[in-house]
């Protein structure tokens, strides 16, 4: 791992202004804008995860399109691997967008429906001149579908045949088709079952550890940011408030605000629950988290 | 008679080209006066399916194929679209997840909720409009007097449920029933919105169907709670029992994947694939094909929900989940052997 971190993100501001009526125009009226981000600064070490939480209208939806250059910053600094997006000729622009890719919420509205899945995961092989013989397009198509989990054959069939866990693995082959590096993931399972959450959760895992990648996370679940967080910033109203390692957040939080978001988390209550229940019947020899292999015996052959 | 709802082996069908599809399959509960009953279940489960049945909104090309619902003693399942007007609203009210479509965005929230309490109690308008600033007043909106008057798109996700709730209530209902009334909101607005109809469940008596995915939701509104998967319960009981000692293999699974808070694991414990789709329904018990004990009888005969008032589950191999097994003082069969090898199995997770 090399000290200088992939991305590295100083003072990003933008400001939203609402489009100003003719009327308002005449009338000198200034349309009043909204700082979605103000001053926000962070980086990440390559191979590590970064989650920007908070809870709706802080901006870190906004950051994270401005990472992902789908909106133009107001104020700020964003580099990437050492190279400064706006500042970058075509061509390094270019290549650097290829290895910043996006995962987004909805698995039903982020793939196209009338593209065979195939034809979803070897776009980015094409568009970005990665293949070009469709023999090996195929083939790198066959071997991503078994990489997230699915089936070569499912490369022929539409996205409406699949559930919502094995969509955002198809949204996952093709950020890994265009060789991300860096991968931005806005709220990646919230459309998702808590079964199905695991899986996903487990295989972004086990990709990160296997190529390296380095995640910008952004998620209002803190449960989920526990699980996939190296460090953590925390937004509200476009400020980061409070910023440190996933261990002091959740550990030693300081900021009221984290607090407060740490006292509302609902699977606290599921562990208040389970630890009531341990509590009353004494050893806790009967409870499941004494016995937790049951299920996950079966899980290690899953991938 | 205690129960203020009972539910007992409903089931709805949807009539397709391919047949009739299950989508509910005898499923039973009851709910007393000022109790919060949690239905638990993922996206098809069928929770939804069974909230609409209840106040008969099941729209064709679905029925009720089978099984009664009593309220407060009277049969409701068959009655006439008229008296099912009449109990809807009034007697049942209803609380759905994303509060900005069940409110009519042209119309001011005090109007909506003077239509709704004349046409329920059949008060004057003037009466109306004091009963409604009540409600508001007791569903947390800050200076209803004023806010009356405003309209739903003044107002944020979270006083905007408050609305929904309080025209919920608006007919004095005996039952509410809530659908995912929380998902929509921020977490902070959720636990407000939880410990706001807890509130009224205990002041007024108002019995609430919980219904949702998130057992975080449950563990904090609930003391009894009924799971469902593919459109059966498979395991009720007191939500401490279930969610501290669940019998169901499903149930388990679900709680262990939920991400712990407190340590950070290499692995989360998940389910293998998803909930089976209506029209590939697997024989046996629903479960079986994402079940990791699953055994011959699972593949062949589905499972009844068995068990008393305290704890009820539908799974063949429940019995291999009690005490027995792990004080190893009942007699060796190859059930427990089975599993006592499985349990062994280290995982990753730490306890709570």
């Amino acid at each position: 791992m090399s000290t200088r971190p992939f991305l590295r993100v100083e003072a990003l501001t933008k400001l939203f202004v609402p489009r100003q009526t003719l009327l308002g125009r005449l009338a000198g009226r200034q349309g009043r804008g909204v700082l979605a981000l103000d001053d926000v600064s962070f980086s990440i070490p390559k191979g590590r995860t970064y989650a920007l939480v908070g809870e709706s209208g802080s901006g870190k939806s906004t950051a994270a399109l401005l990472v992902a250059g789908l909106i133009q910053r107001d104020r700020g600094k964003i580099e990437i691997d050492g190279i400064d997006l706006a500042e970058a000729d075509p061509a390094t622009r270019r290549a650097l967008r290829r290895r910043v890719q996006m995962v987004f919420q909805d698995p039903f509205t982020s793939l196209n429906p009338r593209w065979r899945v195939g034809a979803i995961i070897s776009e980015p092989l094409q568009a970005l001149g990665l293949l070009s013989d469709r023999q090996a397009i195929a083939a790198r198509v066959a071997d991503l579908l078994s990489r997230v989990g699915l089936d070569s054959a499912d490369a022929a069939r539409f996205p409406h045949e699949f559930s919502g866990g094995q969509r955002q693995r198809i949204a996952i082959a093709r950020m890994l088709a265009a060789e991300a590096e860096l991968v931005i993931c806005d709220e990646p399972t919230s459309a998702l079952d808590v079964s199905v959450q695991a899986q996903i959760l487990n295989l972004m895992r086990d990709l990160q550890e296997e190529l390296g990648l380095t995640y910008l996370f952004i998620s209002h679940n803190l449960a989920v940011v526990r699980f996939m967080a190296d460090d953590i910033g925390v937004l509200k109203a476009g400020r980061l408030v409070e910023a440190g390692t996933a261990e002091a957040i959740f550990g030693d939080p300081q900021h009221s605000y984290t607090l407060a978001l740490l006292a509302a988390v609902p699977e606290a209550s599921v562990e208040a629950a389970v630890a009531a229940r341990q509590a009353r019947s004494g050893s806790g020899a009967s409870s499941m988290h004494s016995r937790p292999g049951l299920i996950a015996g079966q899980v290690a052959n899953e991938f | 008679m205690n129960n203020l709802l009972g539910v007992e082996e409903l089931s709805v069908g949807f009539a397709t080209r391919g047949g009739m599809l299950t989508a509910l399959d005898g499923i039973s509960f009851s709910i007393a006066r000022g109790e919060i009953l949690g239905l638990i279940g993922e996206s098809g489960a069928g929770k939804s399916v069974a909230g609409a049945a209840i106040v008969g909104l099941i729209a064709s090309p679905g029925r009720i194929t089978g099984g009664t619902i009593h309220l407060a003693g009277e049969r409701i399942d068959n009655l006439p679209e008229e008296k099912l007007n009449a109990i809807r609203g009034k007697r049942i009210g209803m609380i759905f997840q994303d509060p900005m479509t069940s409110l009519n965005p042209l119309i001011r929230i005090g109007d909506q909720l003077v239509e709704t309490i004349r046409r329920h109690l059949g008060l004057s308008p003037k009466q109306a409009r004091v009963r409604a600033i009540d409600l508001l007043a007791e569903t947390g909106i800050p200076d209803p007097a004023s806010r009356i008057d405003a309209y739903p798109h003044e107002f944020s996700g979270g006083m905007r449920q408050r609305v929904v709730i309080a025209l919920a209530l608006a007919g004095e209902p005996d039952l509410v029933i809530a659908d995912e009334p929380t998902t929509a909101l921020d977490v902070s607005v959720q636990a407000a919105i939880i410990a706001l109809i807890e509130k009224l469940c205990r002041e007024r008596g108002t019995a609430v169907l919980l219904i949702t995915h998130d057992m975080g939701v449950i563990a904090r509104a609930t003391q009894r709670l009924a799971v469902m998967y593919a459109g059966r319960i498979i395991e009720t009981g007191g939500t401490e029992s279930i969610l501290g000692d669940s019998r169901h293999p499903y149930t388990r699974g679900l709680m262990q994947a939920i991400p712990p808070l407190r340590a950070r694991p290499r692995r989360l414990v998940q389910i293998p694939g998803a909930m089976p789709r209506l029209v590939a329904m697997p024989k046996g018990c629903a479960f079986h094909p994402r079940c990791a004990i699953a055994e011959e009888q699972c593949l062949q005969f589905r499972p009844n929900l068995v068990g008393g008032a305290h704890q009820a589950v539908a799974c063949h191999l429940s019995r291999a989940f009690s005490e027995e097994v792990d004080t190893g003082s009942s007699k060796e069969n190859s059930v427990n052997q089975g599993l006592r090898a499985v349990d062994l199995i280290e995982s990753d997770r730490p306890p709570l």
